[in-house]
């Protein structure tokens, strides 16, 4: 029965994380098309992933009250809690970057588009890692999926940097610029989410914490175990 | 062996006449430390803890081999088993006052080592009940029969007469297996505040319990030691695989 309600918990991520995946994908498609349609599916999307999470939320918090699991048992239910909490943070970044489809007054362009899409690439590639992570307990991929998370920070300051100046060149575009800032910063939040997963997975996996660590400490981790 | 360890197992080997039930155990315990032993039935946790005040020596052809090391000497051939019992006591799952009045059963060791000066039993009756949380319970009943108290209370007595003695180590053999949680949960209280005056070593069927009051946690299996650690890193990232199934009830 406890091995059941582990299934169970793993299917819901598995479910909330492809969810998330797709939201992601939509949220940045309405932006660069400016499609209000796409925007609008992904915010009514963000329903089923709360759904889960709080389904999540109660299933181990049931477990830890009825079962009182133990060691990889105990580390799983924690992380998969801590997960979903990410996974449901993601939903919310994807649900703040459709809403801003409707303060642009046109599809970003050119630098600006490849811009999104590079960073939105990266992001989704962390985000896919992370969940993969987790399903095949796989530590190292777990890692090195955290040192990318420093892409993902130079892409959005340079990109901000860019739009800055863009804006204080053409003093008509600022509305979209800070539609713009607004959308990569979220992306920018996804990659950390996906950091957060990473370092859950790491927990769930050996026991310790690397939490708040930075890339020196996870070098240090990859390379003495 | 250092200072902080009261008592150092080496190559233990125990047998119930022709039949071998521990095997080779080595094992430190630390002084103001509490030990738990876990593991299933048949393991060989209950055997191990009366091999420490010499319980097998009450049944004809039980053996042991080996050493348990306790103030510089080797208990398994000490002569004087009752003195080693006033040092190591034991409390046992079934609370076991004696049919006599609470005063006579926390005195009954106490005057077995000699004291009948009435001040001198009456002030460490009172202290020992104190230690064992059950003075303000039974301080106006003192000298009605003991098998008048609750389970629970009757539990702290035994524990209150074997601290009369001043004992260096407590044994507790699945202790609070016949009481209810709220006399479960005094009598946990009570051990985790014993540890600053004695050592214990406590035999539990509840891993919750073992996590809860203990410091060292020790698996057995088959009669074997699989894995001993600090208690908080036992029950989260055991090092052995067969620690974790047991912990985690996949076997057992």
């Amino acid at each position: 029965m406890f091995d059941e309600k582990l299934d169970n918990i793993r299917s819901m991520i598995a479910k909330m994380a492809l969810t998330s995946q797709k939201m992601l994908e939509n949220s940045i498609k309405s932006i660069i098309e400016k499609d209000g349609y796409t925007a609008e599916e992904t915010i009514l999307q963000d329903r089923e992933i709360d759904i889960l999470d709080n389904e999540i939320e109660e299933t181990c918090f049931k477990m830890l009250a009825i079962y009182n699991p133990r060691a990889f048992d105990l580390r799983f239910v924690i992380s998969s809690m801590r997960i979903s909490i990410d996974l449901e943070r993601i939903g919310d970044s994807c649900v703040n970057i459709a809403k801003q489809v409707k303060y642009l007054s046109e599809p970003p362009k050119g630098v600006f588009m490849k811009n999104i899409q590079t960073m939105k690439k990266e992001a989704y590639d962390m985000l896919k890692d992370s969940i993969k992570a987790f399903f095949d307990n796989d530590v190292h991929l777990a890692l090195t999926t955290i040192k990318r998370d420093d892409v993902i920070d130079n892409l959005h300051k340079e990109f901000i940097k860019e739009i800055a100046k863009d804006m204080s060149d053409t003093p008509k575009k600022v509305q979209d610029g800070v539609s713009l800032i607004y959308v990569v910063r979220n992306i920018e939040r996804i990659a950390d989410h996906a950091t957060n997963i990473c370092e859950f997975v790491y927990f769930k996996q050996t026991g310790k914490s690397i939490k708040h660590t930075y890339f020196d400490k996870v070098k240090e981790v990859m390379e003495n175990g | 062996m250092n200072d902080k360890h009261i008592l150092k197992v080496e190559h233990l080997n125990f047998y119930y006449s022709s039949k071998q039930v521990l095997f080779d155990i080595n094992m430190n315990i630390e002084k103001n430390m509490t030990t738990a032993l876990i593991g299933p039935s048949g393991c060989g946790k209950t055997t191990f803890l009366r091999c420490f005040n010499r319980m097998h020596d009450l049944y004809k052809n039980n053996r042991y081999e080996g050493k348990i090391i306790y103030n510089g000497e080797n208990i398994l051939t000490m002569r004087d088993s009752i003195n080693l019992r006033s040092k190591i006591g034991m409390v046992f799952q079934s609370p076991t006052p004696f049919p006599m009045s609470v005063f006579d059963n926390v005195a009954y060791g106490l005057r077995l080592n000699g004291i009948k000066n009435k001040a001198e039993l009456t002030d460490r009756v009172e202290n020992a009940l104190m230690k064992a949380a059950l003075w303000d319970e039974v301080k106006d009943r003192l000298n009605t029969t003991a098998s008048g108290l609750s389970g629970g209370q009757q539990q702290r007595l035994v524990i209150a007469r074997a601290l009369a003695v001043e004992p260096d180590i407590l044994l507790f053999d699945e202790p609070t297996s016949a009481l209810d949680p709220i006399a479960t949960a005094k009598i946990e209280e009570l051990m985790v505040e014993l540890k600053k005056i004695t050592t214990i070593i406590v035999v539990t069927h509840n891993m919750q319990q073992a996590a809860r009051i203990s410091d060292f946690t020790a698996f057995f299996y088959l009669g074997k030691l699989v894995e001993m650690g600090k208690t908080d890193e036992f029950f989260t990232r055991p090092k052995n695989r067969q620690t974790e199934n047991y912990i985690s009830g996949r076997f057992g």
